[in-house]
């Protein structure tokens, strides 16, 4: 157990570090044979939000005799203290190094946590390139939305959890278990085995050769029991209430999400041609109302929340929207706990879904239509009309809201200057739609907030060969946008390019970027997601240092027959739909949803899908 | 406007220790809220566009500090025995916060007129402890400068010492919790340095302090 406790009066929020969290749990450390240390790279605040690491934390900590602790990243005032004291990395629940754990996870949520994934691993007095480690190392294993595409930091890791994680990261744990039991383990044979449990990449086992231009020539398994092609796992029962939290751990200082999260599906029936989520959490598969709602209440009962936000990639595509509202509020009303309703279209908005949402008691609400002209969301697969999106605002302009936030990207395939300038059109519109409601607010003016990302082509979408438009011509948009805006009631913001440019670069990355990466970590780079710390010229410093190319990765249109990084790994979603999807963009065709009949995509191999009722 | 709620006022008295004594008093709120919900019991929420739950703790503890006589006052929507209430609170605390007796509030929290605190130091500080203390006490003001909204101002501090003992630990002081003359350990502390200093020594911390008695305006009563 580590001393902290001289250290804590000395750093801003020592909540973030003290532990005793309500609902953790808390082990014989003795009694258990294996320890996990699930590893959040970023602050306190952010990892306690995070609804993956509180499933995967129930479900090894269901496993008796194995022990998962949380480890966050600890913010620059507090990794100074501990640098100077010799405190290693440390677990929240038993104060325990992280060196002494049998496996380190790490949840890959964004690129931009690589940097702090290192400095956690050196603050951890563990060697950050896999090659270095010994027998005595925890084994180190990374998973998330990021591991689609591991191979930037691949050489950072022993294994990768590719896919859902509820069952295969007990199974791991059971294999270490059994082979330190019957003496069987070493470092070496451990991740031979796993590579071939399913579902689990194990870097070191593949040799990856390049052709002279930079591209990937050959990816191979070394040995001939390691499977060519990883696939990954998918839960067996999306109902089954074993995968459900219902005694959440629950900070006690302030963090972004801090109430009951009720996971009602996963995966996504639009398939938008640049969304990530939307295509690798496929299978569709709904939660049943009343498994929902049970798991609700038990987590009520055990943490005293006041609200309950629903939680999926678009929330009133539920096929059972109406139905599960009202099963909440059955009891939600008389407990006093507000029911929100986040991310909902404008095409499937309806006054009903508003009022039984939170949504009725703030000031405004939220839609993406992604781009500023029909063209170009048809393009996207956004498959949202104004006319849609003026009835969603007329209805909340109606029931006397004022504001409405709109998001977007710049930089999408095949834009021109018209869709840009079509992003100002639209927030005009929709001031003029507020004046034109007669049973509007009048005694507030109407705010409208355009928000507007930067597309980063990312692995798995039909946009993944797309090249990324360069930071100068990002910027341009960004002025021309900025230009065709003649209203102070819209109020303009949009991501910096450069951070979207190193993303890019991260997203389509290969493992020619390790020494980047390490020689970044090495120059005092962290909390790369933080405004306050990203630094662009440092990164791009490190680039040249090592003599790799940023705009190969970033700004270069990828030939449809090149071998990608992340090509052995199967993800449900074929290829060849892919490529159909990315031909279908250029002809300007929009795809119809999975509910209106499967669109061929093949995630339904992979377990029972909302598609198959359609066929 | 609605006609006020009846409502039943109640006290509860706690110990903050362990990891405990790094929640903040804005987060103690949220947390004995949380606290109640799970114990099933309905507190009075102030009415309101952003209703807030009617509690107050008798007098704010520094973060950092342990406490074995925390008070906290609230309001229950239903009359319930002091009994039950302790009943079911106390199974549905983190670890730190202890509930150890539930009353009916008859009296009020403005009766508290001081707090007795007992303070660490290391080995090395002990030693020039005894110098402090004496020349402190022997002193008739005792003057800081103390933050305020609109900067720094002097204030003297020493009307709001009731005591200061030395310990084989380090200090018991017994200081006022007033809102005119309230006294908390930190600033004590800043006042024991400055004659410190004076005396040529270099500024002792603390390695903890912890709230021992809410006392009434003789010093010894307890609340």
């Amino acid at each position: 157990m580590v001393e902290i406790d001289n250290i804590l009066p000395l750093v801003s929020k020592p909540g973030r570090y003290s532990g005793g969290e309500y609902n953790i749990c808390i082990k014989d450390k003795n009694a258990v044979k294996l320890r996990f240390a699930f590893c959040f790279p970023d602050s306190y605040e952010i990892g306690m939000s995070n609804l993956g690491m509180q499933i995967l934390y129930h479900c090894l900590n269901s496993e008796s005799d194995v022990w998962c602790e949380r480890v966050f990243a600890p913010w620059t005032d507090m990794e100074q203290e501990m640098r100077k004291n010799g405190t290693p990395l440390f677990a929240h629940e038993s104060r325990d190094p992280v060196k002494d754990f049998d496996i380190v996870g790490f949840t890959l949520q964004y690129e931009l946590c690589y940097s702090n994934v290192l400095n956690m691993l050196d603050l951890a007095g563990i060697p950050i390139y896999a090659r270095d480690r010994g027998e005595e190392c925890p084994v180190i294993i990374g998973g998330g939305p990021c591991s689609y595409n591991p191979e930037p930091i691949a050489e950072f890791f022993d294994i990768f959890s590719i896919g859902e994680g509820e069952e295969a990261l007990p199974e791991l744990s059971r294999l270490m278990i059994e082979m330190k039991e019957n003496g069987t383990y070493t470092r070496e044979a451990f991740l031979r085995k796993a590579a071939s449990l399913g579902g689990f990449y194990v870097p070191s086992l593949y040799e990856v050769k390049y052709n002279e231009n930079g591209s990937i020539a050959s990816f191979e398994p070394i040995y001939d029991d390691v499977p060519a092609i990883v696939k990954k796992r998918v839960i067996s029962d999306f109902n089954d209430p074993k995968f459900i939290p219902t005694k959440p751990y629950m900070p006690f200082i302030d963090t972004v999400q801090d109430r009951i999260t009720a996971e009602i599906s996963r995966g996504c029936i639009r398939g938008c041609r640049f969304c990530q989520a939307g295509h690798v959490y496929r299978p569709i598969r709904e939660r049943d109302v009343d498994v929902i709602s049970d798991a609700a209440k038990k987590t009520f009962e055990n943490t005293g929340y006041s609200e309950i936000s629903l939680s999926c990639l678009s929330v009133s595509d539920y096929t059972r929207v109406d139905e599960l509202c009202d099963t909440l509020l059955d009891w939600t009303n008389e407990k006093s706990v507000s029911l929100s309703l986040p991310s909902l279209r404008a095409d499937s908005f309806t006054r009903e879904l508003m009022e039984k949402s939170g949504a009725i008691r703030s000031s405004g609400l939220t839609f993406a239509p992604e781009a500023g002209t029909q063209r170009l969301r048809d393009v996207i697969n956004k498959c949202l009309t104004e006319d849609d999106l003026m009835n969603a605002v007329g209805i909340a302009f109606d029931a006397q809201k004022t504001s409405v936030k709109l998001y977007f990207m710049n930089g999408l395939p095949t834009e021109t200057d018209e869709d840009t300038v079509g992003i100002a059109d639209l927030a005009h519109k929709v001031i003029d739609k507020f004046y034109a409601t007669p049973n509007r607010n009048r005694h507030r003016q109407p705010q409208v907030t355009v928000s507007v990302a930067c597309f980063v082509p990312k692995p798995f979408t039909p946009f993944q060969w797309e090249a990324q438009v360069t930071r100068a011509e990002l910027e341009r948009r960004q002025k021309l946008l900025r230009d065709s805006i003649h209203s102070r009631k819209i109020r303009y913001n949009y991501h910096s390019a450069d951070v979207s440019y190193l993303e890019a670069v991260m997203a389509r990355g290969n493992r020619t970027l390790a020494p980047v990466i390490a020689e970044a970590h090495k120059r005092g780079i962290k909390f790369d997601a933080w405004d306050e710390y990203f630094d662009y010229d440092k990164w791009m410093e490190c680039f040249d240092a090592c003599g790799v190319s940023t705009d190969f990765f970033a700004c270069r249109e990828i030939p449809e027959d090149e071998i990608l990084p992340w090509d052995f790994i199967d993800c449900g979603v074929s290829k060849k739909y892919l490529l159909k999807e990315r031909h279908k963009a250029y002809e300007g065709k929009a795809s119809h949803s999975c509910k209106d009949g499967c669109g061929g995509c093949g995630a339904d191999k992979m377990g029972e899908c909302i598609c198959r009722n359609q066929k | 406007m609605s006609q006020p709620k009846v409502s039943f006022k109640y006290f509860l008295r706690f110990k903050k220790h362990g990891t405990a004594i790094w929640i903040s008093h804005l987060d103690m709120v949220r947390t004995f809220q949380r606290i109640f919900m799970r114990a099933g019991l309905s507190i009075v929420f102030s009415e309101g566009f952003n209703p807030h739950p009617k509690m107050v703790f008798a007098v704010p503890l520094p973060l950092g500090a342990s406490s074995d006589c925390e008070l906290l006052e609230f309001r229950l929507e239903q009359e319930r025995s002091p009994d039950y209430i302790l009943q079911r609170m106390r199974g549905v605390c983190p670890p730190g916060i202890e509930i150890f007796s539930v009353e009916n509030a008859e009296r009020k929290f403005t009766d508290i007129r001081y707090a007795s605190y007992d303070v660490y130091f290391s080995r090395e500080d002990m030693e020039y402890l005894p110098a402090i203390v004496r020349r402190f006490n022997e002193l008739d003001t005792a003057v800081v400068m103390k933050k305020t909204k609109s900067g720094e101002k002097e204030k003297d501090i020493k009307p709001s010492v009731g005591s200061v003992e030395l310990t084989d630990f380090g200090i018991k002081a017994v200081l006022s919790v007033d809102s005119e003359n309230f006294l908390g350990p930190e600033l004590f502390m800043t006042a024991l340095n400055s004659v410190g200093a004076q005396l040529g020594l270099a500024p002792v911390k603390y390695e903890a302090v912890a709230r021992r008695k809410m006392l009434l305006q003789d010093m010894k009563s307890e609340f």
